[in-house]
């Protein structure tokens, strides 16, 4: 009912606008309102393109979804609020996600404060993440759902501080906000205690947890040169420690990086390194809870001609004290090597004025042979309407490597949406 | 007697020669700081309505932030977007380099996400309009060579031919230029069979704080029929600029 309300009402806003002469000149929207609203109504839907039996039915996506964002601005502040509701086919429910809910404000003219639920970035990785370690959302990134979504947000204070040295940013997440990973329920995963990909309903379900988190960043750019140092204490994002009980937990880990990043030739070059360390195990001999582990990305984009960009990365995930690990480890044949090498390749082209984008976004592992690919159509046919396409396709030689796993999961997915 | 006619007239047509290929240069420069290097800086909201051959229409309403480094040369710009709603809250950040590539910047505030993005070629559309991004930030002169081809009453009427032919897509442009306040207020481009197939004009102009400024404009791409109206509002000049709003400082917190 809300949402055909608001519906209406968008396009009641529609209609008004098309009438007028060409420079409309009166309509300047939004410009003298301190409050400022948009959103959109999205009908999506997404299928297997193959059968996974744990599933009764092989739909991915079904929602109706109303996306609404609220802004406050004030001469000394900023409020902001932001919640999408939908309801979810696949889960045959109503679901709610407050994604936004909190004041931006600024001190002694170099430092800026946003305090309330946010969602937070950094680093220098395009879908690959080394010192990022804010909350993602796997489930929607897999399921088709708008790129946007991959980011979850989490309640916590933003502070940053800009100096003539460096500047500094840190973010503290009272009580931790892990990954909203992938447990069962719309996706299958491989369990190596088990041998065997579980799933059909929700079969990873570890408590919350309730450490504080702490992000910390010293960055500059000295003239287009980008430099970043990172320390984060915290926890794994996904519950991947098996704990006494034999339950699913978030194992604590620090992690402590640098990046660079610059203009090269035409395009633009990053590097970003980040060492893991797993704060509950000390020589790889608990088989319960992942190793430290060491990440390399090198990374280059361009555009090659007109409207058409391409991104290559090189990832490294090298972990620490392997022979260990593997002499204590209860499933030896499903542990990763020593060296996880991933290759990425981007494709971004625009047509039709950028009405038209043509994407394609490949994860390929040399190592585990496997790969993730990510197609998508996007038309945005005005201002209102936008149809988008796309597939998510996993494919590996072993059900038990990172992509490989979720073969099973691969599919292809539609939206309609409407903005207002 | 006769002599001394055709001298008088011999010298006077050396001169105005000689006038001349000082001028053309003159003539560009001063365009091209009348387009976009009015002031040390300048602030204006902007609004562009996109009209393609059907009349259907698109809208993109931005506030758009300069500021001149070296006069003629470097210049940085912050764009902030306010319209359509899947870009509202988008900030653009362009430190414009002159003689190498610009380093630019683009927030995706729906992600957090700030984004070093490459340069690209800069006769591709801006924001999805018929403007290019050239049109917006400039096309610098020594790209082209110029020539007075005529001079009327009002206007400097000056043909451009690119250096780099492969480049770009026009053949050459034709340049309409006031002579009072030596903005262009015509451009058409000419591809190699010699048709016109692409215009930018000045609609309206006004003076503020002493600077002649466009108001309206708009391009028109005569092949697809499609045209794109740029308008700006309560534009000002010289304005005290705090040191961080053309740092990716204002990617997070674009100025109010």
């Amino acid at each position: 009912m809300i949402l055909l309300l608001v519906l209406g009402q968008a396009i009641a806003q529609e209609d008004n606008e098309s009438s007028g002469d060409e420079w409309n000149s009166d309509d300047w929207d939004g410009v003298e309102s301190k409050w400022q609203q948009s959103g959109f109504i999205e009908l999506s839907y997404g299928s297997r393109t193959q059968t996974d039996s744990l599933y009764n039915h092989q739909q991915t996506l079904g929602e109706l979804r109303w996306h609404q964002e609220y802004e406050y601005q004030h001469k000394s502040f900023d409020f902001n609020w932001s919640h999408d509701v939908w309801f979810d086919d696949v889960l045959s429910q109503w679901q709610i996600d407050l994604r936004e809910l909190n004041v931006k404000f600024s001190v002694f003219d170099n430092t800026d404060f946003q305090i309330g639920r946010q969602i937070s970035t950094w680093g220098s990785g395009d879908l690959l993440f080394i010192n990022d370690l804010f909350p993602k959302d796997w489930v929607s990134f897999f399921a088709g759902r708008d790129d946007n979504y991959l980011k979850a947000p989490a309640d916590a204070l933003r502070f940053t501080s800009y100096f003539r040295v460096f500047n500094v940013d840190l973010v503290v997440t009272p009580s931790a906000e892990p990954d909203r990973f992938i447990n069962g329920e719309r996706f299958s995963l491989f369990f190596p205690l088990f041998a065997t990909v579980l799933g059909g309903s929700e079969v990873v379900n570890p408590k919350n947890p309730s450490q504080t988190e702490l992000a910390l960043r010293l960055f500059k750019n000295i003239k287009g040169h980008e430099v970043a140092l990172y320390a984060y204490r915290g926890i794994e994002k996904s519950p991947i420690g098996i704990n006494n009980n034999g339950d699913a937990f978030f194992p604590k880990k620090n992690a402590f990086g640098a990046s660079y990043q610059a203009a090269i030739g035409k395009g633009i070059f990053n590097v970003e390194v980040g060492y893991h360390q797993a704060k509950e195990e000390n020589n790889g001999s608990d088989p319960f809870i992942p190793n430290s582990q060491w990440r390399l990305l090198l990374g280059y984009n361009q555009e090659l001609f007109k409207k058409l960009n391409w991104g290559l990365q090189y990832y490294l995930e090298h972990v620490t004290n392997h022979t260990t690990m593997l002499n204590n480890s209860l499933s030896p044949e499903f542990e990763a090597e020593q060296n996880r090498h991933v290759i990425t390749n981007r494709f971004t082209y625009q047509a039709m004025q950028d009405k038209l984008t043509w994407s394609l976004f490949m994860f390929y592992s040399p190592t585990d042979h496997d790969s993730y690919w990510r197609p998508s159509v996007n038309y945005r046919r005005n201002d209102r309407w936008q149809y988008t396409i796309g597939g998510n396709i996993f494919s590996g030689q072993e059900e038990h490597t990172f992509f490989g796993q979720f073969e099973n999961a691969s599919n292809i997915y539609v939206r309609f949406r409407y903005q207002f | 007697m006769m002599i001394k006619k055709i001298l008088l007239i011999l010298t006077l047509g050396f001169t105005s020669l000689g006038a001349n290929a000082i001028e053309i240069d003159e003539i560009i420069e001063r365009a091209n700081l009348a387009s976009f290097y009015v002031g040390d800086n300048g602030r204006s909201d902007a609004r562009m309505i996109i009209v393609d051959n059907d009349g259907n229409k698109q809208m993109r309403q931005f506030v758009i932030h300069r500021q001149d480094v070296e006069e003629g040369g470097d210049q940085n710009f912050l764009v902030v977007f306010s319209r359509p709603s899947d870009v509202r809250g988008t900030v653009f950040l362009v430190h414009k380099k002159a003689m190498v590539d610009d380093d630019r910047w683009l927030y995706l505030p729906a992600l957090d996400l700030e984004k070093r993005i490459s340069a690209s070629d800069n006769r591709t559309s801006f924001v999805g309009s018929d403007f290019y991004y050239e049109d917006v930030s400039g096309r610098h002169p020594s790209l082209d060579e110029h020539e007075l081809i005529e001079e009327t009453e009002d206007h400097y009427v000056v043909k451009s031919m690119p250096k780099d032919k492969s480049a770009v897509e026009f053949a050459h442009y034709q340049i309409r230029i006031d002579k009072q306040s030596f903005l262009p207020m015509l451009i058409e481009y000419i591809d190699k069979a010699g048709t016109i197939y692409r215009r930018v004009e000045v609609i309206e102009v006004q003076t503020i704080q002493g600077y002649p400024t466009v108001m309206k404009s708009k391009v028109s791409n005569l092949k697809t029929k499609g045209h794109t109206l740029l308008q700006f509002r309560k534009p000002v000049y010289d304005t005290v600029v705090n040191d961080s709003l053309f740092t990716t400082r204002s990617l997070r917190n674009p100025p109010k």
